[in-house]
């Protein structure tokens, strides 16, 4: 039970610093549905790097990768103004061609002296990832910086007329954005997964672009459900680990996880959620910024 | 100092603009401390290229703007703020989702790194104990009335030290009481140096009830500058207009007819999930015009849209000449007489990306005269969108102009020719008039006016009360969803219905 538990909370750090980072994008109004993208390019630097320098490099590598994509992301829809799915989409493409030509042929497992720590069996990076929703929550709800955040988000002209800058507050929630889905990225690639195959990331981007609009854009709503699909996604998996014995077929059990979500997007998409979650949406999310 | 010395002063500001189009030309204007200025001029007259030349929006081409008899530059809204100039938009910038404090607050150097929620709070409520202003910080701005909104930007221009307060048609979308409120506060303001000035267009009565001076602009030139107590609302209008105006429309005397449409304890919900009509009931007759007088965001939007069709009621019914329309759709609703003017002309009254000959299809595709078996006859439709131009004088260089090129006032010609000639029973107005110059407000009046004579009813609302009592031969404030009262015209006295607007409940205090 531990261990599946263990491994669990190892997916709810991909999918919350993944989603902690895009709601902070998000939130100041830019939509970056290239973290899936994002997320291969920082597992596959993470792992090259880590190959030859170790475990901690290899974490900076994918902190580092996202920030730059992150950066080109927003040099893109920010200053460019390209239509913001449109530029997205074209950083994830891009991952995915770049990062098979560019990691494929190291497929296979990490050198052996490359270990993750562990305390109690879990990384460290969990409770970064936890930390990491703390602060951004902080942020966003209690400080002058989160009301420009927020403000931006919602109404960048109103905020402009305010005294906010806001395409330097764009592209710092951008890059930062970006940087913790590179990191997301390393951390499958070099804690979860500890081996190379091809393009590892299997859709967990955009469950976490899912889970930011799910969350109504609150980040402790996030935690929540980073840790339900964490334990969903690795059910999926491996349902033998906890239903070891019980008498029903496994195609049937791994069907389990998919039932629950089916289960949950009726309840969301109720008309009383529907309408909550246009009254919490940004409401300049996706719009590019034009002063007057 | 002198005491009367100007704090601010424009020196021969001109503003051109790519096109040769000359906004402003050489305007000059002093404005002492504490005085209320008021700046009045038409659509079109540069009222908008000097309050953003004012406010660091636009530079200006030629001219210098002193304060305090300095030499100043603003390169942008924040040196403006920065100099003591506070702006109070008729287009609110204000963060819908956000608190009132936390909108007032924003951007602000005093706010610190860290939010002190309880300090700010002290200060900006003894900031509206002292000008008489009543808020409540906590509520989001969305929630708030436009008369609310207003008092936040004016409150936060005053947080930010403004000693200069350029109001943008403060009194268009106030009640009665409102705008007493308002003008109440800028006497307080005044005693304390701060200098206010409302630019107005439509608004006479008012600027006339609070302002120490005037200067009016025609065709980017100041035509006058004239203290208040020397002059007569007449001749500021036509000092404005540049020709004599007319200020009362005669009604004309229409016999009123069978019952058109009946709505019975009629509710519905607003956009966001909130009860916003509540058990409306009225009827309309033939040769009517029913006027909802009041403050928009009190349902009126919403019984507009349920007797469109556009939108779905909670519970009431809608009768239309003895038939349940409640469940009919809006073609339907079409085709036996009914049309909608709809207040956003963008976007809900036309397409802005369509030319007005395809604006104008949009509301006969149906008939077979233009399209059989589903193939668009376009000679014949480009024959009636000729007609359509010339008769509601529509002015646009030809049918293929694209309608977002067009005037508001053009962009109104255009949705009432959409509208009223395939409507033979019923019209729905909503707000015709708003946002439009005299000279177009005139226009729409007259053709509303025009179709009652030929026996239609009609369902005029607005926020402007004077407008209401003129054209209406009914009159129901609304307030909160539902009417406060239904008077005949010859009962309803201005004064009254404000207060009706307001919530006041009649034989109350």
């Amino acid at each position: 039970m531990w261990p599946f538990i263990i491994r669990s909370l190892e997916v709810a750090t991909i999918l919350l610093l993944a989603a902690i980072g895009e709601l902070l994008t998000q939130r100041s109004g830019v939509l970056n549905v290239g973290i899936e993208g994002l997320m291969l390019l920082g597992a596959a630097s993470g792992f090259l790097t880590a190959m030859i320098w170790g475990l901690i490099p290899g974490y900076l590598a994918g902190l580092l990768i996202g920030a730059l994509f992150g950066l080109l992301h927003a040099i893109l829809s920010i200053t460019l103004r390209v239509n913001q799915v449109v530029s997205g989409m074209g950083v994830w493409l891009f991952a995915m061609g770049f990062v098979t030509y560019w990691a494929d042929r190291y497929s296979g497992p990490l050198p052996p002296w490359v270990t993750s720590i562990r305390v109690y069996g879990l990384s460290p990076i969990f409770f970064l990832a936890i930390i990491t929703v703390v602060v951004i929550w902080f942020i966003l709800s209690k400080t002058h910086l989160g009301l420009k955040i927020r403000s931006t988000g919602e109404n960048p002209f109103a905020a402009e007329v305010s005294g906010v800058k806001v395409m330097r507050i764009r592209y710092i929630c951008t890059i930062t954005g970006g940087a913790l889905a590179g990191l997301a990225g390393a951390f499958l690639s070099l804690t979860y997964l500890g081996i190379w195959s091809h393009l590892p990331t299997k859709g967990l981007g955009w469950i976490a672009f899912a889970l930011v609009m799910f969350s109504l854009w609150r980040p402790f709503i996030l935690l929540g459900g980073a840790l339900l699909f964490g334990f969903v996604w690795q059910f999926a998996i491996s349902p033998e680990t906890i239903y070891a014995g019980i008498p029903a077929p496994l195609p049937i059990l791994r069907m389990l996880p998919f039932i629950i979500t089916i289960i949950l997007l009726i309840i969301i998409s109720s008309e009383r959620f529907r309408r909550k979650w246009w009254l919490a949406r940004p409401e300049a999310l996706g719009v590019p910024y034009i002063k007057e | 100092m002198k005491p009367d010395a100007p704090i601010l002063e424009v020196r021969g500001v001109t503003k051109r603009f790519p096109g040769g189009v000359v906004a402003l030309d050489k305007v000059d204007i002093e404005i002492r401390a504490g005085e209320i200025h008021a700046i009045l001029g038409e659509n079109g007259a540069g009222k908008t290229t000097l309050m953003n030349i004012l406010f660091g929006v636009l530079q200006p081409d030629e001219g210098e703007i002193y304060i305090h008899g300095k030499k100043v530059r603003f390169r942008s809204p924040l040196d403006a703020m920065n100099m003591g100039i506070g702006m109070v938009h008729q287009l609110r910038k204000l963060i819908p989702a956000h608190t009132v404090l936390e909108n007032i607050i924003l951007g602000h150097p005093k706010t610190g790194k860290i939010l002190n929620l309880k300090k700010a709070r002290e200060e900006v409520e003894s900031l509206c104990k002292r000008y008489g202003f009543n808020l409540d910080l906590d509520a989001r701005v969305w929630q708030l009335s436009a008369g609310e909104q207003q008092v936040v930007e004016i409150v936060r221009a005053l947080y930010r030290g403004a000693r200069i307060l350029i109001l943008d048609e403060p009194t268009s979308v106030l009640t009665p009481l409102e705008i007493e409120a308002l003008l109440k506060s800028m006497k307080a303001m005044a005693k304390e140096e701060i200098a206010t000035i409302p630019f107005v267009t439509h608004k006479l009565p008012e600027v006339f009830a609070v302002s120490d001076r005037v200067t009016i602009l025609r065709r980017g030139k100041v035509v006058k500058k004239i203290e208040t107590r020397e002059a007569t609302i007449k001749a500021l209008a036509e000092y404005m207009v540049g020709r004599e105006v007319l200020f009362k429309l005669d009604k004309p005397q229409v016999k009123i007819g069978d019952e058109i449409l009946r709505v019975e304890n009629l509710s519905a919900m607003s956009d966001k999930g909130v009860l916003a009509l509540k058990g409306v009931s009225f009827s309309i007759r033939e040769g009517e015009i029913f006027g909802i007088a009041g403050i928009s965001g009190n349902g009126q939007q919403e019984l507009a849209e349920v007797i469109a069709g556009l939108r779905k009621p909670v519970s009431g019914k809608v009768i239309f000449q003895g038939r349940d329309i409640t469940h009919l759709s809006v073609l339907e609703r079409m085709k036996i007489g009914i049309g909608y003017i709809p207040p956003e002309r963008l976007g809900v009254g036309a397409i802005g990306a369509f030319s007005l000959a395809d604006n104008i299809l949009m509301s006969i595709y149906f008939d077979p005269e233009f399209s059989t078996k589903g193939f668009l006859n376009y000679k014949k439709i480009r024959d009636y969108a000729k007609k359509i131009v010339s008769e509601f004088e529509i002015v646009a260089p030809s049918i293929d102009t694209k309608a977002a090129h067009l005037s508001g006032g053009n962009l109104q010609r255009l949705i009432l020719g959409r509208i009223i000639p395939r409507t033979s029973k019923l019209l729905i107005a909503n707000s015709p008039t708003v946002g439009l110059d005299v000279a177009a407000t005139e226009a729409v009046r007259s053709r509303l006016l025009a179709c009652k004579k030929e026996g239609m009813g009609i369902l005029f609302i607005s926020e402007d009360l004077d407008e209401v009592l003129e054209v209406s031969d009914k009159i129901a404030p609304i307030y909160e969803g539902r009417f406060v009262k239904i008077l005949p015209a010859e009962e309803a006295r201005k004064e009254e219905v404000g207060a009706m607007m307001a919530g006041a409940i009649p034989g109350g205090s």
